[in-house]
């Protein structure tokens, strides 16, 4: 593309071709009015109020559609152009209610602007009014349409469909009555799911929040910050009013360029709630009982130096968190090992994946996603397995569609549940849970004996092949077709796909890893792009998928009983004596436990005192019953949360966090982009950021620290973790940077292993398949699943208290199959008692074929209707990693 | 007995495919034989057709001959534009009306009439015209059309 | 005088053109429509051999040659007496323009009011294949040419070439921007030529007469015959076909047109002249002929016409764009307030009149372009604000103003 010349409002300029006149104007600094247009969404040219003059043309032209041509004149601001713009906005105007004194949008209202900018004041208007529109639907929990306030520019639609892909609503007539909807149905009945894309591009107050902010949008401060839920890392602009969180938007930057989902955009009120913990507590008597932070500290201090006395450090574990920033979790970690003496210290990533950093550090040298999320986009086939991507990362999920959608990507689903990609894919194959090694091996079965693997790449970048090839070769389709139920020729297909695409992307999440197999698993998709060649280019590569918001941080930085921060191992003499000399302390040269160990441990007695940051275990832990007993005899338990939740109720000491809304620091996403958390409320009653607290008791303990900010934290990590080396708070004020990212002048890392994997040459690791621990039987005939849904996160603690959240899913229910509901006389809706060898809950029966004749599917979310008291306590034997995703059950009525 | 809508896309899938271009294809099939087109045939088409349930009720509600509302089995399209309006159309809507007891776009109790207007036919030569049920009547009286409607089944 | 070359009695055997055209080069039959100065026969008037040549050199595999059958303009029903008689002649016009574009696929876009034509246009297409001249390898020549029918579903608008386009591509017929234009991507993105039944249907007769024979039919600087379909107060309603060119008042006399207070030519979106003007040509330089003409005696009220035709393009406007969407709706509320007497002197409609010519080079595409000219044209020349149906009880003398 080269550039030509034109000429506007007589000045010459040169400008790509290819630029509309629209373009070329912004280019040279000269402002058009737009309406319709919105660099987000495909151009409508609907609304003409862009258009200028172009020396001879009959017509006027829309700046926003008109490519330029050479030796283009336009004219931006001719009496004529004016002219149409009035007469354009009086035409809009006399349409729309201008309720502007009561809407919220005002002032950040793109119509409003315009007829300010017109000066089309009510005596000046041209035309009569025009009837309004029909009601406003405001069924939708979060959201509301106002016909009499949209000027049908259609961006909505495009954002729901080409942005989110989903297609809820549409323009519905023609000529006047046209207007957006789902169709005869209202919101609250369609598939929306509540992104609020829509909202967020509407340039009126037509599609707005459905809860008014009550707040003038020039009366309030934006704060760029990012989402606490889940390891996308959306980026959002907190709109703070008076203390108080009044909106929240998508900020149009990196990663999710202003998409949200509805946890992020109105799943926030949380933070307001009444419940949160705002001084200390101390069991006295049996009952918690409010207290001072110096009394609260000196008595914990008391009571684990009393322990550490008694049994020696290794009786003392910590719980950090996945949901805590990135200096928390090194603060943790470092007290635990400098302060109190042991490695004990892991976090819930034990229960997500353990498995993934374990099987990906063994093949590839580093346990994250390969590469980036914005490259998914441009992947030509995409497969994904074990992810609800949709539910539990949305925006992630918006990406694969437009893969799809606009750019051709096939996609291929592999999943033992209808999930909502199936409607996006080529392929879905719908395995027998717990039986993956099985498809892979079949792929690569099928790739190999049609030799379409990757000879170069294998031989060059990579070890060990041979045995890989030996293994899989009894795995032919027919006989993976019997393991796991998958047609031999949709194996088949799968493989063709998935090798002759130009660039193939592996997408994976818990589906894989909670498995007694877990390591297995992902070594076998490590295997399977390695044998494809698809590792260490853009687009391709293993992309777990990281659940929590700060599930890559936590393990970043260390708080994992094996490794410091980086990954480097304590095993690892050159590593432990590194860190002894930064922290001018004897370290323990044990690894340290595991989340399922620690709390086995409190049970044998292995385990005395327990501290534990922002983690629920009585919600998020498997086999439930045995976890309450654990912690009920732990000899004492500290529990630092926001909220007094199932585990805090069991506490000794509780401490009053402050939430991320109130504090600084980073979060790493799962793409290993580190992005800033910045504070835009003050904390409730007496509540301290983590990192305070955690400063308070290593002090305390006996181990000084003291930080005037996270930013200093910041710089200590970079000092001793050389992933993070480049990381400074000041550096990703306007975007994050991606480890690894080893100095200051490094620009962070795309995807990882490029011309060289991590460990040298990638390994391939043989997989023989090998059945979950525990299959359904006569006694508990059906297989349970668990795992997360859209509207909540985690345990709850943060979503369930968003009254929005709750309007959408209110509580704990189970997927059965509708010839299952009826072969056992339930009903929809109806109540159900599922019980395992380890446990029963009575929940909902939600009846849907979105899971298999004999499988039933249990959201973890709910205390009341806990999966985990069902769930196995199994563990993969190298990564420690429970098997949440496959268990034996009995349905049935509840009596 | 008309016959299950979804019935009716199974069968329009097979004559016309599942492709984006199929979609008003199917719905003119649904609508010709029903006289309207119910909300299951326009979920089964979305589903097949993978495109959003919102989607196909927007091409629904955009073009003029397809109804979501039911229908009756005979539909009478009267010409409204100039040369029909000029030719008495008027006294012959009134005629229809009062002769069979509904209002524009209103249908009989029995499910057997519904009358529409439209734009021009193409029938100017010979106005005021109308279609019913697709077949053209020219020439028309109040008389005359009540005539041919009555005849209808 | 009528000069009756596509309606003619005695006319060449349906397919002979298209025989012909094999022989020779795609781009010389492309030379001959061009050089023949065809423009086409649906309304706008482009030159059919320019959008011929531009989609013969668009570079695909994948071509379509699409038939405007929608014929929608109120006062419009020449193409329906084509069809009805001259399918084969239009389906052969088609397979020269697939010939000479390099397309086998050929589509038929005909508008829900005509199903009755199906089985004429399936008859014709049978004789075709009977000939050999439909099929694979047509004659030997390596080419293959189809037809098939698609209907639509009421909607004016989708006689709009690119709303044709996405209405075959089944969504709603709202008309694209441009560029791109169709003979670069249109029918499923692909090179598309988009042309009036008419239109296809003189192809076949250019090829047999040649370009020459064909543009001395029209008068003076017009190239060929058109035909017209004339109906309103008129002895003798029907379809004529002129030389393009001719004089409109040939084409009333023909028709026994008496008492003539307006006539339209062009349907809704045409222009509505006086009896005075009736001199002026049926011509694209002049009274721009798409092929309707409707006749309106003195007895007449050209507000109520006006009405009904404002109230058309209400219905009709697809509503995506703002100026024809909502200027629509106020120019018919401005008639409906002239008509109650709400408005009474032409002072009070300047801004609707600044308000039509913003339509005119705003709107997207022609229907909101055009749907002025009977605004203009009407209350410019057949109302008058000083007779009494206008200023009788009119606003100013009840007081209310
Ligand atoms: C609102 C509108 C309606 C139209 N309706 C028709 C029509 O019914 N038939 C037709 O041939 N062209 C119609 N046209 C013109 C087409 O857009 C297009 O120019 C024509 O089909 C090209 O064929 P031609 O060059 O052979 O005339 C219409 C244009 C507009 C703007
Ligand atoms: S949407 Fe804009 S113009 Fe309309 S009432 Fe609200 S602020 Fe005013
Ligand atoms: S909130 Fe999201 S899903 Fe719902 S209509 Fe808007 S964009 Fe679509
Ligand atoms: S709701 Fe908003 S975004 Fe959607 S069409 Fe109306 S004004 Fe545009
Ligand atoms: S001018 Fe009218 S018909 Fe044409 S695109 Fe605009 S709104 Fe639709
Ligand atoms: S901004 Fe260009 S048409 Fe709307
Ligand atoms: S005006 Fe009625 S058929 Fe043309």
């Amino acid at each position: 593309m080269h550039n030509i010349s034109i000429k506007i409002n007589d000045q010459g300029y040169s400008i790509r071709e290819g630029s509309t006149i629209l373009e070329a104007c912004t280019e040279a600094g000269i402002k058009i009015p737009t309406l319709c247009h919105h660099s987000k969404v495909n151009i409508s040219g609907n609304c003409r109020i862009c258009v200028v003059e172009v020396e001879g043309w009959n017509t006027l032209a829309i700046a926003c559609v008109t490519p330029i041509i050479p030796n283009m004149i336009v004219r931006t601001h001719s009496p004529r152009v004016i002219e149409s713009r009035k007469i354009v906005a009086n035409l809009l105007l006399a349409a729309h209610n201008c309720d502007c004194m009561v809407c919220d949008s005002a002032g950040a209202c793109e119509l409003q602007d315009l007829a300010y900018d017109f000066g089309i004041d009510n005596r000046s208007r041209m035309f009569d009014d025009l009837e309004c529109l029909e009601e406003i639907d405001d069924s939708s929990p979060v959201l509301k349409y106002d016909p009499s306030k949209c000027i049908m520019c259609t961006r909505c639609v495009k954002a729901c469909r080409d942005i989110q892909g989903k297609g809820i609503i549409a323009v519905l007539n023609r000529g006047a009555d046209m207007r957006v909807g789902t169709g005869v149905k209202l919101l609250d009945i369609s598939d929306c799911d509540g992104c609020g894309e829509c909202v967020q591009i509407c340039p009126t107050g037509a599609i707005s929040d459905k809860v008014s902010n009550s707040v003038r949008s020039w009366e309030v401060e934006k704060i760029r910050t990012s989402c606490s839920y889940c390891g996308v890392g959306c980026q959002l602009d907190m709109w703070v009013h008076d203390n108080k969180l009044v909106k929240v938007e998508g900020a149009d930057i990196i990663p999710n360029y202003g998409s949200t989902c509805v946890k992020g955009r109105y799943g926030h009120t949380f933070i307001d709630s009444d419940d949160r913990l705002k001084t200390p507590l101390i069991r006295r008597n049996g009952a918690l009982v409010e207290a001072t932070w110096d009394e609260a500290i000196s008595h914990i201090t008391e009571k684990i130096g009393k322990i550490r006395e008694e049994n020696g450090p290794d009786v003392i574990a910590g719980l950090s968190s996945a949901r805590v920033t990135n200096e928390e979790n090194y603060l943790f970690q470092k007290m635990m090992r400098a302060a109190v003496g042991t490695n004990n210290v892991d976090h819930c990533a034990r229960l997500c994946h353990a498995s993934t950093v374990a099987g990906l550090a063994a093949a590839f040298g580093s346990g994250a996603m390969t590469n980036s999320i914005a490259e998914l986009e441009h992947a030509k086939c995409i497969l994904v397995t074990g992810s609800n991507t949709t539910e539990t990362h949305p925006v992630i999920a918006t990406i694969i569609k437009r893969a799809v959608r606009e750019h051709g990507a096939k996609l291929i689903v592999i999943d033992p549940r209808r999930i909502d990609l199936v409607d996006h894919a080529a392929l879905w194959l719908r395995q027998k849970n717990g039986t993956d090694v099985a498809w892979m091996n079949g792929m690569m079965n099928v790739i190999i004996s049609e030799n379409l693997q990757d000879e170069a790449y294998i031989s060059e970048r990579t070890e060990d092949f041979e045995a890989v090839r030996k293994t899989v070769e009894s795995f032919t389709p027919q006989m993976v077709e019997d393991i796991t139920t998958i047609p031999a020729e949709k194996i088949r297909e799968a493989a063709r796909i998935f090798a002759t695409a130009e660039v193939s992307s592996i997408v994976y999440s818990m589906g894989i890893t909670q498995h007694t197999t877990g390591t297995d698993n992902v070594l076998s998709t490590a295997n399977l792009a390695m044998l494809t060649g698809n590792v260490g280019k853009p687009s391709s590569g293993v992309n777990p998928l990281r659940g929590q918001n700060n599930v890559q941080g936590a393990c970043d930085l260390g708080a994992l009983p094996n490794v410091y921060p980086g990954y480097q191992k304590v095993a690892d003499p050159a590593s432990h004596e590194k860190f002894e000399k930064a922290w001018g302390r004897k370290l323990s040269k044990d690894n340290g436990l595991t989340v399922v160990e620690i709390i086995n441990g409190l049970e044998s007695g292995k385990v005395k005192g327990l501290i534990i940051m922002g983690e629920n275990p009585m919600v998020s832990d498997p086999n439930l019953n045995h976890v309450e007993k654990a912690l009920e005899s732990a000899e004492f338990l500290v529990v630092c949360d926001i909220f007094l939740t199932e585990t805090a109720e069991k506490a000794d000491v509780v401490l009053p966090a402050a939430s991320f809304a109130e504090k600084e620091g980073t979060f790493t996403n799962t793409e290993r982009r580190v992005i800033l958390l910045r504070k835009f409320l003050d904390a409730p009653g007496e509540a301290r950021p983590d990192w305070k607290i955690i400063c308070d008791l290593s002090t305390s303990f006996g181990y000084p620290m003291s930080y005037a900010n996270p930013a200093e934290i910041m710089d200590e990590i970079a000092s001793v973790t050389p992933i993070y080396g480049g990381m400074r708070h000041s550096r990703i004020q306007e975007i994050g940077l991606q480890w690894p990212c080893p100095d200051e002048q490094h620009p962070g890392t795309m995807y990882l292993h490029k011309g060289e994997f991590k460990r040298g040459k990638g390994k391939f690791h043989p997989v023989d398949f090998i059945p979950p621990a525990e299959l359904p039987d006569a006694e508990y005939p059906f297989i349970l699943s668990t795992g997360r849904i859209l509207f909540h996160y985690h345990t709850g603690s943060m979503s369930r208290r968003a009254p929005a959240l709750n309007e959408y899913v209110s509580g704990g229910y189970a997927e059965i199959h509708p010839a299952d509901v009826d072969r056992l006389g339930l009903a929809d809706g109806g109540p159900v008692s599922i019980s395992t060898r380890r446990g029963q809950i009575e929940t909902t029966v939600r009846s849907t074929e979105i899971v298999a004749i004999g499988s039933v599917f249990v959201p973890f979310h709910f205390a009341e209707a806990a999966a985990n008291r069902l769930t196995n306590d199994a563990l993969d034997p190298k990564a420690k990693i429970p098997e949440l995703k496959v268990a034996a059950c009995q349905v049935a009525q509840v009596k | 007995m008309p016959r299950n809508p979804e019935e009716i896309v199974t069968e329009g899938i097979i004559e016309f495919g599942t492709g984006r271009e199929s979609l008003v294809q199917l719905l003119t099939k649904v609508n010709e034989e029903l006289s309207w087109i119910p909300t299951i045939a326009i979920e089964a088409i979305a589903k097949a057709t993978r495109i959003s349930v919102a989607e196909v009720y927007s091409v629904v509600s955009f073009y003029s001959f397809f109804s979501i509302e039911p229908r009756g089995r005979n539909i009478v399209r009267l010409c409204s534009t100039i040369s029909c309006a000029m030719t008495g159309q008027g006294e012959i809507l009134e005629a229809l009306m009062n002769e069979f007891g509904i209002e524009l776009f209103e249908t009989t109790d029995d499910g057997r009439l519904t009358i529409e207007t439209t734009s021009c036919i193409g029938l100017c030569d010979q106005a005021p015209a109308m279609l019913v049920n697709g077949e053209p009547h020219v020439k028309l009286t109040p008389e005359k059309a009540c005539d041919i409607v009555r005849g209808l089944e | 005088m009528e000069k009756k070359v596509l309606l003619a009695e005695d006319q060449p055997e349906f397919g002979a053109g298209f025989e012909l055209a094999l022989t020779m080069t795609p781009a010389d039959v492309v030379y001959m429509v061009r050089d023949s100065g065809i423009k086409g026969r649906g309304g706008a008037g482009f030159p059919t051999g320019i959008k011929w040549n531009l989609a013969g050199a668009a570079s695909s595999d994948v071509k379509y040659v699409v038939c405007n059958a929608d014929e929608g303009e109120p006062g419009t029903f020449k193409d329906r007496i084509l069809l009805e008689k001259y399918s084969e002649r239009l389906i052969e016009g088609m397979a020269i323009g697939g010939y000479a574009i390099g397309s086998s696929h050929g589509i038929i876009y005909l508008r829900a009011e005509y199903p009755y034509l199906i089985p004429a246009i399936e008859e014709a297409r049978k004789n075709m294949i009977g000939k050999g001249l439909l099929g694979k390898n047509i004659r030997g020549k390596g080419f293959d040419f189809d037809v098939e029918i698609r209907t639509g579903s009421g909607a004016y608008i989708c006689g709009e070439e690119t709303a044709l386009i996405e209405s075959l591509e089944g969504k709603s017929g709202f008309p694209r921007n441009k560029p791109p234009f169709p003979v670069n991507s249109g029918y499923l993105n692909k090179p598309t030529i988009v042309n009036n039944v008419e239109t296809f249907c003189a192809v076949p007769h250019i090829i047999l007469g040649g370009p020459e024979w064909y543009a001395d039919l029209g008068i003076g600087e017009c190239s060929g015959t058109k035909l017209f379909s004339i109906s309103g107060d008129v002895e003798k309603p029907g379809v004529y076909e002129l030389p393009l060119g001719a004089p409109l008042k040939d084409l009333l006399e023909l028709a026994g047109a008496k008492d003539i207070q307006a006539v339209q030519v062009g349907g809704a979106s045409g222009r509505t002249i006086p009896a005075a003007d009736t001199y002026r040509s049926l011509s694209f330089g002049d009274l721009p002929p798409g092929g309707s003409v409707i006749v309106f005696d003195s007895t007449v009220n050209m507000l109520e016409v006006l009405e009904n035709f404002m109230e058309f393009f209400v219905h009709e406007s697809c509503g995506q764009c703002v100026p024809c969407r909502e200027g629509t709706l106020h120019l018919r509320n401005a008639v409906e307030d002239l008509i109650a007497g709400d408005i009474c002197n032409k002072e009070s409609l300047n801004d609707y009149f600044k308000l039509a010519e913003v339509m005119r080079i705003t709107s997207k595409c022609g229907l909101g372009q055009t749907a002025v000219n009977c605004f203009v044209d009407i209350i410019n020349n057949f109302v008058d604000f000083t007779d009494e149906r206008i200023s009788g009880e009119c606003c100013c003398e009840r007081g209310d103003q």
